[in-house]
């Protein structure tokens, strides 16, 4: 019956409209109960107490990008390790070969973005990926 | 079946010319080019001809290979040999030979020499294709094939705008003509389970007539569309006069004398099927009524000499359209054969007068000709002769039958007797017509080129001159068989052996039509008929003579007192126009302003390279690249979603 | 996992350990690797040929038959190879002149071409999504492969916005179609909704008869009723994902720009490999997986046939750039597709695949010709720089005007047989009223293909275009396209064979 099916959702349903109406109380009372003197340094942006220098918005090197991305990438590899960790004995012999193709796949593309000189920080910003 | 004629010989000859001279054309010298494409042509005609000396009492069929061999659609190279087939053959590669050695003289003075033979040569490898075919699919190779020639000769001289566009225009209209055909093609299949002639024929004759339309119905009008577009037969006879800016050699070959035939060649080719489908031939016999009597009044009031010709041919290919609509079949392409002869010979006289003339076409500005140009005003008067149908010149004995048969037949009647006899009438009018203006009278040009009013053109020399030899040898030629060629079919009743019928008769056995009538008439009602048709055409050049050779202030008076009429005909009825307004400028307007403005040339702005020509900021650039285009283009694919799945939720509920 | 169930992905195996040693290769070897990477590269796509060539021996579905290796998926394994290798070796001399990395271009085009190979092979949606997806991850990276040029980087963002939010389409109607039948395995989805339509007839017949354990013991349980609504919002959503990737209206929007700033042989890749692999996946998905909501989905079919070459064919009459006149004749060649496709038959289907190859040999060849011209940097691609060419260069022209007379469809080229195959199957399919539209098309096409025709051999040039000697590979490969293009106009049998026993076994196995 698709009824009691939903029917479990229920406590979930009744959380977030808890949540809502929390957040959104304390959003409504402190805007009607708090007291408002704006001056010039508390408009300002909030940065650990420094005064702030320039604009946020600044261009960043394209390679946190790219360090950013393959971390992921080798992130996303570890995850898979550990199921595999988990089941090791009952895949035996197949599981790891399997897994020793994966990282010999993954290692490749390693070898290939050392040598592009991805991993290489103080190269200058005209290389091969600047 | 034992192949030892060799027949595919005979369209792949001019082939290897056409690749020789493509190939090496250019490095060749005039003469080398010439000998090429004429020998390549007369050895395809000494095969013709020999096909021809062999032809047996059944068709002969020689298969190559395999073309399509699917499961469910199969189709042959194959070629088939019958009295009709062989016909046309030795009237492609004979015409086609006589017009090769004229062109030799007349295109000397153009560029492009190598690649003019080039193009004919392959032309006639296309359309021996098509003559020789053995079944459908193979003919529409030809039949496109000839198409593509034509339309590359038609924009042959590359350097005129109007050149490049008569080609195209021809090229299109007579695609919409092929697609008649191709769709036909796929019928045929469908009902025969074949494409071969050889298959295909005898299982049509089997069929009962179809006394309401049904599928050969179908189909035999599909092919009529098809012959309408290549034969310049009404609606889609617009692209013919434009073709006329080819070269010269080119109209008499391909726009007169052979491709545009074809669409007769077609009807005769499934007489079987058109005989079972009477409703089906009444539509050609009134296409080609209709356009035989139409395509003759423009022809009254033209000026050019080339598009005079042009109309003719139309209006001739429109009688042998009609006598194929009456089931005359053999009468059809004996006209066709002396037609080709006339016809081939009226425009290389006019290429010749053309020549002289130093590129003039307007007759209004000719005269007085028939002095400097003696040997091309004799064939030019001979060719008259002929296709005013006057005895003893051959149109006479290809039209008489097809006046006669339009009346007796069981599929005619008077009404196209009628449109017949009125058309002979005017044809002989306005060839005359022509023929005084261009060789009689006074000598306009003279005056105009010593006054200096006319831009003296390169091969213009003052005097007009007689073409060299090696272009009035074939004049004289044809000449001869457009005096001759009709003496193979006197019927019985002239005291001939009728030999023209009986020769053709096995290509037809199979369109014996199935309900014979047998209306018996007696000798002297044709003979009344026949002194009706001669008394008509002398009649139409007693008028031409006394308009424009005695009188001439009387053609101007005519033309002023029927002003409206003659403003209408002149423009040609504005049927080029109807159809620009109906069909081209709708889908201009769908594709230009639409698609290519508003869609495609707002994208091109609103892109990258559009920005950058506009504005130079970087920063601006960047942003609006990102941001304005590709939401557009999101936002259409979303408009396409919701069409799509409220469509599809619209049906499912 | 039983190991022989390998053999069933070899191919694309082989074609991404090449891949990945092309990669390496490009990176490692010193500054002349051109000609090794291209040599690895095509062995490769020769073993991945051989090994499809091997699997006709060990058809059968694989790996819980999400995988199926049948006579239709090696038909589009040897296009997609036939595609590669034409692209790989016609690539040559353009990524020298632009100074572009060899390596990467190389292995991208390789793992395209695996993304491609298992669009083509897979039976369930989601290999089916995946593999869409390795294809287009590739395509999008070889669209934007002129870095330093703008318009190159403006067409691969393009791609890949439009692109992603298209496969987004694809996916939430894999969703629903899960959600409508309980599968995504697209035989099992078929035998569920025969299974459920039969009961509803069943039913509307008045009797009510329950599934009997038999015949629905391996499945899922089917829906009770029909659900045709589900069904057609999920059909509907499969389509536009899939149309989007095959350029068909009213999806085909960012075909122009994407076809115009793409280096012109990844522009050549696009217009027939990924298309090509989108019409496998089109074809299987509505063939057999929606097989019984025919009658819904044809209509659909039909608007978007009709659309597609309407607006390519008329949008390409005006067009200046060849590559833009070109993507939109890929439009207008798509509709014809899609003409055969609404036939819904063996013959429709067949027509399509013969289709496929004649249009992947003459575009690619067009293609070529325009590349070879274009010259450094992509300069000399309007038709003006055309004018004039039969003259510099007649043998270059000669090939280039096979190719535009097979597109318009003359006969004796393959562009005229598939043309003729597509009539064919839509007159047997009664669709009179939309072979008279691609008939009236096929004549409005002639014109802009004929323009440049005209150009070729009877205009003057405008400006001086530089002309640089054909190589080696390029003339090959313009020998291959061009002898093919005849070859598939005179002896079209053997590749018709395998289309019509491909399509044979599409729509009677399932």
């Amino acid at each position: 019956m698709p009824n009691s099916y939903f029917q479990n959702y229920i406590p979930v349903l009744v959380m977030l409209g808890v949540v809502a109406f929390l957040a959104g109380a304390m959003l409504v009372l402190s805007y009607l109960l708090g007291q408002r003197r704006p001056s010039r340094e508390k408009l300002a942006p909030y940065e650990c107490g420094i005064t702030p220098t320039g604009d946020a918005r600044q261009r960043f090197s394209v390679k946190f990008y790219l360090v950013a991305m393959v971390f992921i990438l080798f992130d996303v590899e570890v995850i898979f390790l550990y199921p595999w960790a988990v089941i090791f004995r009952e895949l035996k012999l197949f599981g790891f070969v399997e897994m020793l193709l994966f990282i010999l796949l993954v290692a490749a593309g390693f070898a290939y973005l050392w040598k592009k000189g991805i991993l290489d920080w103080t190269k200058s910003d005209s290389g091969e990926f600047g | 079946m034992e192949s030892n004629l060799q027949l595919w010989l005979i369209p792949t000859v001019p082939l290897l010319g056409a690749l020789w001279n493509g190939l090496w054309g250019k490095r060749s010298s005039e003469r080398a080019v010439a000998s090429v494409a004429v020998g390549a042509v007369a050895v395809s005609f000494l095969l013709a001809l020999r096909a021809f000396f062999a032809l047996g009492d059944a068709p002969y069929l020689e298969s190559y290979f395999s073309w399509i061999a699917a499961a469910s659609f199969q189709a042959h190279f194959n070629f088939y040999l019958d009295p009709l087939s062989a016909v046309m053959a030795l009237i492609v590669t004979g015409v086609g030979l006589l017009i090769h050695i004229y062109a030799v003289g007349y295109m000397s003075q153009e560029g492009g020499y190598y690649r003019f033979f080039c193009y004919m040569n392959l032309f006639l490898f296309f359309m021996l294709t098509l003559v020789l075919a053995g079944n459908y699919l193979l003919m529409f190779v030809g039949w496109e094939g000839v198409g593509l020639c034509s339309y590359l000769l038609i924009g042959f001289y590359f350097r005129r705008e109007d050149a490049a566009d008569a080609g195209k225009k021809a090229f299109i209209t007579t695609r919409l003509g092929d697609f008649g055909f191709l769709i036909a093609l796929l019928m045929i299949y469908s009902t025969f389970e074949s494409l071969n002639y050889s298959e295909v024929l005898p299982a049509a004759a089997s069929l009962p007539v179809e006394s309401t339309a049904g599928p050969l119905t179908v189909i035999c009008l599909l092919l009529l569309v098809g012959a309408a577009g290549k034969s310049a037969q009404v609606p889609l006879y617009v692209w013919l006069p434009d073709a006329m800016l080819g070269p010269t050699p080119v109209s008499a070959l391909i726009h007169a004398a052979t491709m545009v035939t074809a669409g007769v060649y077609i009807i005769a080719r499934s007489s079987a099927l058109y005989v079972h489908a009477p409703q089906a031939l009444f539509m050609v016999a009134l296409v080609g009524g209709i356009t035989a009597f139409y395509a003759a009044t423009i022809g009254i009031v033209q000026t050019d000499i080339k598009r005079i010709l042009a109309y003719s041919t139309i209006s001739q290919i429109g009688y042998m359209v009609m006598a194929c609509g009456v089931a005359a079949f053999s009468a059809a392409i004996f006209h066709l054969m002396t037609h080709a002869f006339f016809k081939a010979l009226l425009f290389l006289g006019a290429g010749s007068v053309i020549h002289a003339l130093g590129g003039e076409q307007d007759i209004r500005k000719m005269g007085g000709l028939r002095h400097y140009l003696p040997r091309t005003y004799w064939s030019f008067l001979i060719a008259c002769l002929a296709i005013a149908a006057l005895p003893p010149f051959s149109g006479f004995f290809s039209k008489d039958p097809i006046l006669w048969e339009a009346y007796v037949s069981p599929y005619g009647g008077i009404l196209f007797w009628l449109l017949g006899i009125l058309t002979a009438g005017i044809t002989s009018f306005y060839i005359f017509r022509l023929f005084f203006l261009t060789f009689h009278g006074h000598s306009k040009t003279a005056v105009a080129t010593s006054s200096g009013i006319h831009v003296a053109e390169p091969a213009h020399h003052g005097v007009p001159h007689e073409s060299p030899p090696i272009m009035t040898w074939p004049l004289m030629i044809l000449a001869a068989l457009s005096l001759a060629g009709g003496w193979v079919g006197i019927p019985a009743l002239w005291r001939g052996g009728d030999h023209w019928n009986l020769f053709l008769a096995p290509a037809f056995r199979l369109a014996a039509l199935p309900t014979e009538h047998a209306v018996s008439h007696d000798a002297a009602t044709e003979i009344i008929f026949t002194l009706a048709s001669i008394l008509v055409s002398v009649a139409g050049i007693a008028l031409a003579y006394l308009l424009y050779c005695r009188r001439p202030e009387l053609a101007a008076a005519a033309a002023a007192r029927l002003r409206g009429l003659h403003t209408l005909v002149l423009n040609k009825y504005y049927v080029d126009e109807i159809y620009r307004s109906l069909f081209v400028q709708p889908l201009v307007v769908v594709s230009r302003e639409l698609l290519w403005k508003g869609m495609d040339a707002a994208a091109i702005d609103g892109s990258f390279q559009g920005l950058a020509n506009r504005t130079r900021r970087l920063g601006d650039r960047v942003r609006r690249m990102q941001s304005g285009n590709i939401r557009s283009y999101a936002g259409w694919v979303v408009l396409g979603a919701i069409l799509l799945i409220s469509f599809m939720v619209g049906l499912a509920s | 996992m039983p190991a022989w169930n390998l053999t069933a992905i070899l191919p694309e195996a082989i074609l991404t350990v090449v891949g990945i040693v092309v990669m390496l290769l490009g990176s490692f070897s010193s500054q002349n690797q051109d000609r090794g990477c291209r040599t690895v590269t095509l062995m490769g796509l020769a073993g991945a040929t051989v090994a499809v060539v091997a699997q006709r021996q060990h058809q059968g579905a694989f790996f819980d038959g999400m995988f199926l290796v049948d006579p239709f998926g090696i038909f589009f394994h040897l296009l997609f190879f036939l595609i590669a290798a034409l692209v790989v070796l016609s690539s040559a001399d353009y990524l020298q002149a632009e100074k572009l990395t060899v390596g990467e271009f190389y292995t991208l085009l390789l793992f395209g071409t695996v993304g491609m190979g298992l669009m083509a092979s897979a039976n369930d949606l989601i290999l089916s999504f995946i593999g869409l997806e390795i294809s287009s991850l590739a395509s999008y990276v070889l669209v934007g492969f002129r870095r330093g040029v703008a318009s190159s980087s403006e067409s691969a963002l393009k791609y890949f916005l439009l692109g992603s939010f298209a496969t987004a389409f694809f996916l939430y109607g894999i969703a629903l179609l899960f959600g409508a039948t309980g599968s995504t395995r697209l035989t099992q989805i078929q035998e569920i909704l025969r299974n459920v339509s039969g009961r509803a007839t069943a039913g509307a017949a008045g009797t009510v008869l329950l599934p009997t354990p038999s015949t629905l013991s391996s499945l899922a349980q089917g829906p009770e009723q029909f659900p045709t609504a589900l069904l057609g919002l999920a059909a509907s959503l499969l389509f536009v994902g899939l149309a989007f990737k095959v350029s068909a209206a009213p999806f085909q929007v960012w075909t122009p720009d994407v076809y115009q700033g793409a280096p012109t042989p990844v522009t050549a890749f696009l217009s027939t490999g990924p298309k090509a692999a989108a019409f496998a996946v089109f074809l299987r998905v509505f063939l057999v997986g929606l097989e019984q909501t025919a009658d819904q989905w044809s209509a659909l079919l039909w608007v978007s046939a009709a659309l597609s070459m309407f607006i390519g064919n008329l949008a390409a009459l005006w067009q200046s750039n060849m590559k833009r006149l070109l993507a939109y004749s890929s439009i207008a060649h798509a509709g014809y597709m899609l003409v055969a496709f609404t036939a819904h038959s063996v013959d429709g289907t067949s027509a399509v695949l013969f289709y496929l190859v004649a249009y992947a040999v003459m575009n690619l060849g067009a293609f070529l010709v325009v590349t070879h011209l274009g010259n450094r940097g992509e300069r000399y691609v309007e038709m003006d720089d055309y004018a004039g060419l039969g003259y510099r260069s007649p043998l270059l022209a000669a090939c280039l005007t096979i190719f535009l007379l097979s597109l318009i469809g003359i006969p004796l080229t393959g562009g005229f047989l598939g043309k003729f195959y597509v009539f064919r199957s839509a007159l047997q399919a009664d669709l009179i009223g939309l072979t008279i539209l691609s008939v009236v098309n096929s004549a409005i096409a002639a014109y802009y293909y004929l323009r440049v025709m005209v150009a070729m051999y009877m205009n003057a040039p405008e400006r001086p275009v530089p002309l640089e000697p054909v190589s080696s590979s390029v003339g090959v490969t313009l020998f291959i396209c061009a002898g093919g293009t005849l070859w598939l106009g005179v002896f079209p049998q053997s590749i018709l064979r395998l289309a019509e026993n491909a399509a044979q076994w599409l729509l009677g196995a399932g």
